[in-house]
């Protein structure tokens, strides 16, 4: 159902920017100056990166339209898309050799808000589960999952004393009560680390024959934890991945329409030297 | 749910497009086409007036000084020589050689603008340019006597 390989979009991207800042950096020490976006490395950093950026609006879009299996699966159409999404802004940042006047230092300042805009949208995404296609869960099946989890969990604490059944039980609920569903959404990265924390914590309390136990159950207790938080802020991480649609589309038009006008004049004043 | 459209063609993305192209249109209307400046011009005045003004950048955002419109037969290179005629009075002077040597050396080759108001006007690549079309030919004076590349100090000392 979730990823098998998470974040590997991030690090390709966090790889390839490395690559290209050590480029850009030797390019930078053969001219003795910042790559003008003029000049033969300034415009093709330029062209590329654009060409990623529309790649990253294009692609994803072309490939949830098709439907087309044979496209590759759409978790892997995602990846290339936040991959094209971080590596092509990166050039086009490179490109504008840190000058931001008029329409070119919009468009570079639209880039950096849909950037960032993109990595809130990633974070609501992943808040909503799928399976491995991409697909959105609905909630009966989800149910159905923690289900599942919870017979094993039952079948394997069976012979189990009080105390051990106590900590699965408390550490494979979210605690959702004090929280609104909101928070729940932007906050689970902490949620997840806090409870890791005492997960280790309350393990280090226990005697050997249990903490073996116990570490058997481990992905069990974590996995039913994350599909009851799933299922509780299902219907606030649908509303939030909506609302985030309604504000980062325009802003992405408003650039990409800045952006082809930067090109043409571009090609008009520096290319045709009118 | 499949809508049979790209997600970024919604009705709020194309809005947004048209309001950026309108906004766009109107500053380029009102402004002419500051908004398309990579930088400042330079702004250091010459002893004379050419074509009223002292320095590039008492023109103001009027870019059609050196610039040309579309329909226009005229190319930027035309627009420099409406003020700079005095540089190519003499077929003999030496931007005028520079000038029928090659077409695809244009006054921007070496006149470079946009770069701020104290930045130089003239930046010269040496591995390019046909030092020949100035009538004294480089071929022989590749290398110093002491064996490293001459350099455009070592004979001009610093009049260019």
């Amino acid at each position: 159902m979730m990823q098998t390989r998470p974040n590997r979009e991030l690090w390709l991207s966090f790889v390839a920017i490395l690559l290209i800042t050590l480029l850009y950096l030797f390019v930078t020490s053969m001219l003795n100056q910042v790559p003008p976006a003029s000049d033969f490395f300034g415009h093709s950093i330029g062209i590329v990166g654009f060409v990623l950026m529309i790649m990253t609006e294009s692609l994803f879009s072309f490939r949830k339209l098709s439907g087309a299996a044979r496209c590759g699966k759409m978790s892997n159409c995602l990846e290339f898309k936040i991959f094209t999404g971080i590596v092509g802004p990166y050039l086009v940042i490179l490109h504008s050799s840190w000058k931001f006047n008029g329409l070119a230092g919009i468009v570079t300042l639209l880039t950096v808000i849909i950037v960032i805009s993109g990595f809130v949208g990633r974070y609501i995404y992943t808040a909503v589960p799928r399976t491995a296609d991409g697909i959105e869960i609905e909630a009966n099946a989800l149910n159905r999952q923690i289900a599942e989890a919870d017979s094993q969990a039952q079948e394997m604490l069976a012979s189990s004393p009080e105390k051990l059944r106590a900590l699965v039980n408390r550490f494979s609920t979210p605690s959702v009560a004090a929280e609104s569903q909101t928070a729940l959404i932007f906050g689970r990265l902490f949620t997840d680390w806090r409870y890791r924390l005492e997960w280790r914590r309350a393990k280090q309390g226990l005697d050997p024959a249990s903490r073996a136990q116990i570490d058997q159950l481990e992905k069990l207790i974590e996995r039913r934890r994350l599909l009851l938080r799933q299922i509780n802020t299902l219907a606030s991480a649908r509303r939030l991945m909506a609302l985030w649609h309604a504000v980062h589309i325009p802003i992405g038009m408003a650039l990409f329409t800045a952006a082809f006008i930067h090109v043409i004049a571009a090609i008009y004043y520096a290319t045709l030297l009118r | 749910m499949k809508t049979g459209r790209i997600g970024c063609f919604s009705a709020s993305g194309l809005i947004a497009a048209l309001l950026t192209l309108l906004a766009i249109s109107s500053i380029a209307l009102a402004q002419g086409g500051v908004l398309f400046s990579p930088g400042p011009l330079n702004a250091q005045a010459g002893a004379q007036p050419l074509g009223g003004v002292y320095s590039h950048a008492e023109t103001g955002g009027r870019c059609s000084a050196c610039h040309t419109a579309l329909w226009e037969s005229e190319r930027m290179a035309d627009r420099c020589l409406v003020c700079h005629r005095d540089l190519i009075t003499s077929p003999d002077n030496f931007h005028s050689v520079m000038l029928a040597q090659s077409a695809t050396w244009q006054c921007h080759t070496c006149h470079t603008e946009h770069n701020g108001p104290e930045a130089s006007l003239t930046v010269l690549d040496m591995q390019r340019f046909p030092h020949e079309a100035t009538g004294f030919s480089l071929q022989g004076h590749k290398t110093t006597s002491a064996g490293v590349p001459f350099t455009c100090l070592d004979c001009h000392g610093d009049r260019i």
